[in-house]
């Protein structure tokens, strides 16, 4: 039987949802952009921060003195950019200082989802230096809706924080707090009405959004995100900025019981289903939502870019081998 | 089928200082459309200069020798580009001492291939 090369770089379940390699266009990643408001062309002013993060595109991964990197299966990768702008590592992250990709799907069944992607990083090549300090963070989510919760199951690599490498893995989830705390409480869409014929307020609430919301601390840590235990790890940065190498990522969670499975980085295997992401009443008008979600975020006055060579969501069970 | 994408890179911005939009990479593209629509209460306003640049690297800019757009009333104005490398922006002078008071604009790339 013939060996499909690109397929094999991938592990899927049972049944393969998304298989997007960007040497054929976005395959339907859009910018994370908030909701519209009901009486206008225009964002809720409280969201409209938002409209900055910066969004993806196809990627030759060029640099001036390298040329085109092209990409680890062709000549495109998604390319997701920060603008160059960032803020203190214990405020919310400033407007444009991360970059946003999204892809709007639904739930096919409730069993177990997976995302792959292989993946590389680097900073804009406007300066001298290694730069690798300049990358505070970047990360991969589902945003889950099934008929009674809503909830963010994701993975993140803290990078460098509060002028120092940290190079760990970080789960999302919530510590305990309010929704104050968290992040803006002003309206975020239009409920449903209610019994007594009022719409219903409609906000964030704690848990949700968690790669830019939740309160942050100077040494990188967040309310919205867990170290997974014992998992530092040195990536392939490489030695210059220009140098670029394909990382593999896995992350497994169980629709059903709402928990993480399992997560793979490289050669390091977790298991992580003693964990469950921070649940909260379901909103309205997304009912059976899955969107993957990818993100990075800048550390410095200075573009970060995340590159995705091509990725995959699958369901089901485990392939027998 | 053609590939097609349209990318929208400042929303209702509003106009003061020059703006300079996010490099964006365009090396799949033999056409692309640079999209500038001007939001304003006053259907006149004085004359905003919009030029694309295009660049090797993203990172130094290079300006098309006859390029240019003159935006003086509310609407959609178009300036198509062949020719252009790994990526574009749109530079968008606003006239030195005018108000642009309540005048935002939103630029968008319409990329073809």
């Amino acid at each position: 039987m013939p060996i499909d090369a690109h397929l094999s770089q991938f592990n899927p379940l049972e049944r393969i949802i998304c298989f997007d390699d960007f040497d054929n266009g976005l395959s339907g990643w859009v910018p994370l952009l908030p909701n519209m408001r009901p009486d206008a062309i225009d964002y809720y002013p409280e969201q409209k921060y938002k409209t900055l993060w910066g969004g993806p595109m196809l990627s030759t991964a060029t640099f001036p003195f390298l040329g085109s990197h092209g990409s680890m299966n062709g000549v495109y990768s998604m390319k997701i950019p920060s603008r160059p702008i960032a803020g203190p590592v214990d405020e919310r992250p400033r407007p444009g200082s991360m970059g946003h990709a999204i892809k709007r799907l639904t739930v096919s069944r409730r069993s177990s989802l997976r995302f792959e992607m292989w993946y590389t990083y680097a900073p804009e090549h406007d300066r001298p230096g290694i730069g690798e300090e300049d990358i505070r963070s970047f990360g991969f989510a589902f945003d889950i809706q099934d008929n009674e919760k809503r909830y963010f199951a994701g993975v993140r690599y803290l990078n460098s924080a509060g002028g120092k490498m940290r190079r760990r893995w970080q789960l999302a989830k919530a510590k305990d707090g309010t929704d104050a705390e968290w992040g803006p409480t002003a309206d975020s869409t239009v409920g449903y009405k209610n019994s007594k014929g009022e719409t219903e307020r409609v906000w964030i609430k704690r848990g949700i959004d968690p790669s830019w919301l939740g309160t942050r601390h100077a040494d990188g840590s967040s309310d919205s995100f867990l170290d997974i235990p014992n998992s530092e790890q040195y990536l392939c940065y490489n030695e210059s900025v220009d140098k670029i190498n394909w990382h593999y990522l896995s992350l497994t969670i169980d629709l059903a019981s709402r928990r993480y499975v399992s997560f793979t980085t490289q050669d390091q295997d977790y298991d992580i289903s003693d964990i469950s992401p921070t649940l909260v009443d379901a909103y309205p008008r997304i009912n059976n939502l899955v969107n993957p979600i990818l993100w990075v975020e800048t550390n410095a006055d200075r573009r970060a870019m995340l590159f995705v060579d091509s990725l995959m969501v699958s369901t089901g069970e485990e392939r027998s081998v | 089928m053609k590939q097609f994408t349209t990318t929208v890179l400042e929303r209702r911005s509003a106009l003061g200082a020059q703006l300079v939009t996010e490099p964006y990479e365009t090396a799949w593209a033999s056409e692309a459309t640079f999209y500038v629509r001007l939001h304003s209460e006053s259907a006149g306003i004085p004359t905003l200069r919009c030029r694309p640049q295009t660049s090797l690297d993203g990172i130094t800019w290079v300006n098309f020798p006859d390029a240019m757009l003159a935006v003086e009333s509310t609407g959609d104005h178009r300036l198509p580009l062949t020719h252009f490398d790994g990526w574009l922006r749109m530079v968008v002078d606003p006239t030195e001492g005018k108000d642009y008071t309540g005048v935002c604009v939103t630029v968008a790339l319409v990329l073809k291939e």
